[in-house]
């Protein structure tokens, strides 16, 4: 009893909130718990989408080929103001009431594909919006919103560097000529992991700098693998290992790219200002955005003086690592 | 380190697998990671900052500020040239003084960007992602054998009478001579026929060809007393052999100089050549700014030596303008004419360079319908219904990558090619339909009854353009389009008594049409009496003009083009193309769902600038979404 209470409450309270709850669907129809549960209508497109979304979301809703019903926007962009499918002011040239009514003509005759066209349902009351007033929805529906023209202001803009930006990435920043061509990573020399569709000719038996390559998020397109969309704790491991080989041997041979302000053998305390300046610059040519003091510091305090106690290749190494490994060196 | 945290605050909200690298790290325990706690665990280290962190980056607000000069310049090279800014640009930024000098190095970073080969190598990468065809293989077998329609050959050794020389593989042993050596089969001196000739694949020499290799005849009588043209390969091993007596035709064009048997696919070799069709394809057309649509309407490819040596054993084995291909003598000369090429083979004579090639003139069964002129023309068209007619097939109109030899066999019967293409050039996503949607009972038509109608009424329609190209043979498959030119099915094909004399069409699929292809339904719309008067009914591959693709009716051609066209005049060719760049190049991808009206502004913009990627991709780095941070 408590618990039906409950329910009830929550049903006035989403009554009152909408203002115009939606119908209830005939008891003996099919549901969609989904879309049960109270919701309220923007506008009128809306009100009309989520009368039809017990019959067509679970085809159209969110990542759907035709994702019509993800929402509102979805909605109106992609149905309502496609003239492919209703023609303003116009339910007799709609291409969508066709199929509802299930007398369209091609691939699509009518809608849902499966069972009783959407009319037959609506004329024995299983939906929530009748044909006619779908009907007097189109010949009254509004023009476009205009304000919803551009890119979506909260999206994601960036994404993780590929395998051969990655390691082209780290070679640069090393003053190593970069890899690029089809196929990529060439080189025979150095550390470069070689593309599965690389030429067989050129490395015929190393396999595991291939496979290297794929646990760096590929491609291979011959096999028909596609590069890996998102940094994953693989991918992520092998390329924190990579670095550590290539800073290591860079930190090693003295490169000149990993030393223009300090010298490989210069030892704190007294090479504390060389060893600061060095570092800024090497922030800026591995992230390409100049050094803020804070970030100098904390390397120079978190990474480069603990491991200077071993010796400064590799307190350099690590320098070296925690750039490559930075945000902004792994993503675009 | 505010820094740091801020970058680590911005990581975080690019995806749960880019956030995890800070623990990642810290799980892993290598040194000199940023986030790395100064106190260890349970001092205010990191896992303090992270819940700070965590609080900070739910109310931060969503819109990111833009991009540094330095970072967008970085963008700009890792989109074009998938590296970053390198030493000499990071040099001409700092030099610059003012932003508007900082602007000025930027745009022409894009500029020469753009103008580099570096980007033709973007576009050939974009390419393979972008058209997803893998390795060749012979049908669905996958195995590493080669049915390229030639007869292969080997190199004489360096001890032998004729070092270098070029025989026919095989010979030496089943054939029981010893060309390279002079002797016959009782291994007595027999001095071996000897031509020189340029060969196709590299006409700046001459070779030697020796033995059976060096003949000069265009047809032998065999042992049951029938003419065999020396020009189609016939049955073999993995080495496809032309009939006994026979030689390798003018420049050596009926042979090819090596064994197909390397599955691993090594540069310069045909196999791999072939899967790198479409995507060379799609990067010619943006450095020779072409528009993109030709990729589905146009009757031209790019092909290198070896790719045209691959169409023109396709066009010779059908039978069709037999003395045409055997005289042409300037397919192989990359000197010849003017061609448009890729950047990276500029030297004329290189046949190695990818050159632009109206199929026809190899393959002429792949129509041109253009009188041999590169086209990619919407109002090309060639009607062929099997219905109605008798006999095979005259050809079949090109139709850019979908009648490449890499694409169809990667998807290598009908209803997978409409998939994938539907996927690659309409941005279509095929998912199982939802549990609990009812659909009525499974019945002879996938496209109309059953849970299979949610992919199939779309995909069908689409497949039946898709049936012609088949894969023939006993032992090692080759290209064949089915019911046209020479390879007629025969009108007995179902009869028990004659499976055997038709065992390769067996091969090629006819249980399976048997079973699948039903007579009537949406995907083979020829009925039982149609196919029972003519068994070419079956490959009836024009898309009835009363069926409609994206609401829209064909118009009655035969083959894919049909498709092509409705790809375009759709809208759906030029959406997707707007988001597969848009993903390569800005780095994110768009959501139809929430961003319809921006995509359709996207591809406005790329249909008014004629299709071209150059110019589209251009504007896309220039745009203030470009310079988004995250």
């Amino acid at each position: 009893m408590r618990v039906r209470n409950a329910l009830a409450s929550i049903a006035m309270l989403a009554a009152s909130a909408c203002g115009d709850p939606l119908p209830p669907l005939d008891a003996s129809a099919p549901r969609d718990a989904s879309v049960s549960a109270p919701v309220c209508a923007t506008n009128r497109n809306d009100e009309i989408r989520l009368k039809l979304a017990p019959q067509c979301e679970a085809c159209h809703g969110a990542r759907a080929g035709r994702p019509f019903f993800e929402n509102l926007a979805a909605f109106e962009d992609l149905l309502v103001y496609n003239p492919a499918f209703v023609v303003r002011g116009d339910p007799d040239r709609s291409p969508l009431v066709a199929m509802l009514e299930g007398r369209a003509t091609g691939a699509y005759r009518q809608m849902p594909l499966g069972g009783d066209p959407f009319a037959t349902r609506a004329s024995r009351g299983e939906t929530r919006v009748s044909m006619d007033e779908l009907r007097e929805w189109i010949r009254a529906l509004p023009p476009p919103d205009p304000s919803r023209q551009g890119p979506d202001p909260a999206a994601i803009t960036t994404r993780r560097l590929s395998a051969d930006e990655a390691i082209n990435a780290l070679a640069i920043a090393l003053g190593q000529p970069a890899n690029s061509g089809v196929p990529p990573l060439l080189a025979l020399d150095g550390p470069q992991p070689l593309s599965p569709d690389s030429p067989a000719g050129v490395d015929y038996q190393d396999t595991l700098r291939r496979d290297t390559y794929l646990m760096l998020g590929g491609p291979s397109y011959l096999a028909q693998r596609r590069a890996e969309p998102t940094w994953s704790p693989g991918s992520l491991l092998t390329f924190s290992q990579l670095a550590q080989g290539m800073c290591s041997r860079a930190a090693a041979m003295n490169n000149a790219q990993l030393f223009k302000f300090a010298m490989a053998s210069e030892r704190l305390p007294m090479a504390e200002a060389n060893v600061r300046r060095n570092i800024a610059y090497l922030y800026e040519r591995f992230l390409h955005e100049p050094a803020p003091m804070t970030a100098v510091d904390a390397l120079f305090t978190r990474v480069y003086q603990p491991a200077e106690s071993t010796n400064t290749r590799v307190a350099w190494t690590q320098v070296c690592v925690a750039l490559a490994r930075d945000p902004l060196f792994i993503t675009f | 380190m505010q820094n740091m945290v801020d970058s680590t605050r911005r990581f975080r909200a690019l995806s749960p697998a880019l956030a995890m690298l800070p623990t990642l790290l810290l799980v892993a325990g290598c040194p000199g990671s940023m986030p790395v706690d100064d106190g260890g665990v349970g001092d205010d280290g990191a896992v303090a900052r992270c819940e700070q962190d965590a609080g900070a980056e739910a109310a931060a607000p969503a819109v990111a500020a833009p991009l540094s000069a330095g970072r967008v310049l970085r963008r700009v090279n890792l989109a074009l040239r998938r590296r970053p800014t390198n030493d000499a640009e990071s040099e001409a930024l700092a030099r610059a003084a003012t932003d508007a000098d900082r602007e000025r190095v930027i745009e022409s970073a894009i500029d020469e960007g753009l103008r580099s080969t570096d980007f033709y190598q973007t576009m050939v990468d974009f390419g393979h992602e972008w058209m997803r065809n893998g390795r060749f293989v012979v049908g669905a077998q996958g195995d590493g054998y080669w049915g390229n329609m030639s007869t292969h050959m080997a190199q004489c050794g360096a001890m032998t009478a004729h070092p270098g020389g070029w025989y026919i593989l095989g010979e030496n042993n089943a054939r029981g001579r010893n060309a390279c050596s002079d002797q016959d089969a009782m291994g007595m001196p027999a001095p071996a026929r000897l031509r020189t000739v340029q060969p196709w694949w590299d006409p700046s020499t001459t070779i030697t060809l020796v033995g059976d290799a060096a003949l000069e005849v265009a047809t032998v009588t065999d042992a049951m007393g029938r003419t065999q043209d020396c020009g189609v390969a016939q049955e073999g091993y993995f080495n496809m052999v032309n009939a006994a007596g026979c030689g390798c035709g003018p420049n050596a064009a009926w042979c090819f100089p090596g064994a197909g048997l390397n599955p691993d696919q090594p540069m310069k070799s045909q196999k791999r050549d072939v899967w790198d069709e479409p995507a060379r394809m799609v990067a010619h057309l943006a450095w020779h700014d072409r528009a993109l649509s030709d990729l589905v309407l146009g009757n031209y490819t790019v092909a290198n030596n070896r790719v045209r040596a691959w169409y023109l054993r396709f066009g010779r084995q059908t039978g069709l303008y037999n003395a045409r291909l055997d005289g042409n003598a300037t397919w192989f000369r990359p000197e010849m004419g003017s061609a448009p090429r890729d950047p990276l083979h500029m030297t004329p004579a290189d046949p190695e360079a990818w050159r632009e090639l109206v199929v026809e003139e190899l393959a002429p069964q792949l129509l041109s319908l253009s009188n041999g002129a590169r086209s990619a023309d919407p109002t090309r068209t060639f009607a062929w219904d099997p219905r109605r007619e008798s006999g095979p097939a005259p050809g079949l109109p090109a139709a850019g990558v979908f009648t490449m030899p890499g694409t169809n066999s990667t998807f290598s019967r009908e209803r997978p090619r409409a998939a994938r293409f539907l996927e690659i050039f309409s941005c279509r996503e095929f998912n199982p339909p939802p549990p609990e949607q009812h659909f009525p009972e499974v019945g002879p038509d996938l496209a109309r009854t059953g849970p299979c109608m949610h992919c199939h009424t779309l995909m069908d329609p689409v497949a039946i353009a898709f049936r012609r190209w088949i894969f023939m043979g006993y032992y090692v498959q080759r290209s064949y389009l089915a019911d046209l030119g020479n390879l007629e099915v025969p009108q007995d094909l179902y009869t028990p008594a004659r499976r055997y004399p038709n065992s390769g069409w067996f091969g090629a699929g006819a249980d399976r049409w048997r079973l699948n292809w039903l007579p009537g339904t949406t995907m083979t719309p020829s009925t039982a009496e149609e196919i029972t008067r003519n068994t070419g009914a079956l490959f009836m591959d024009t898309i009835p003009p009363e069926y409609t693709i994206f609401g829209q009716h064909t118009d009655g051609t035969m083959g894919p083009l049909a498709f092509g066209k409705v790809l375009v005049s759709s809208g759906e060719f030029d959406r997707c193309a707007v988001r597969r760049l848009y993903e390569r190049f800005v780095g994110r991808r768009l959501d139809p769902g929430s961003e319809a009206r921006y995509i359709e502004a996207l591809a406005q913009r790329f249909v008014t600038g004629g299709r071209l990627a150059r110019p589209f991709v251009r504007s896309l780095m220039t745009s203030a979404e470009f310079r988004r941070g995250f």
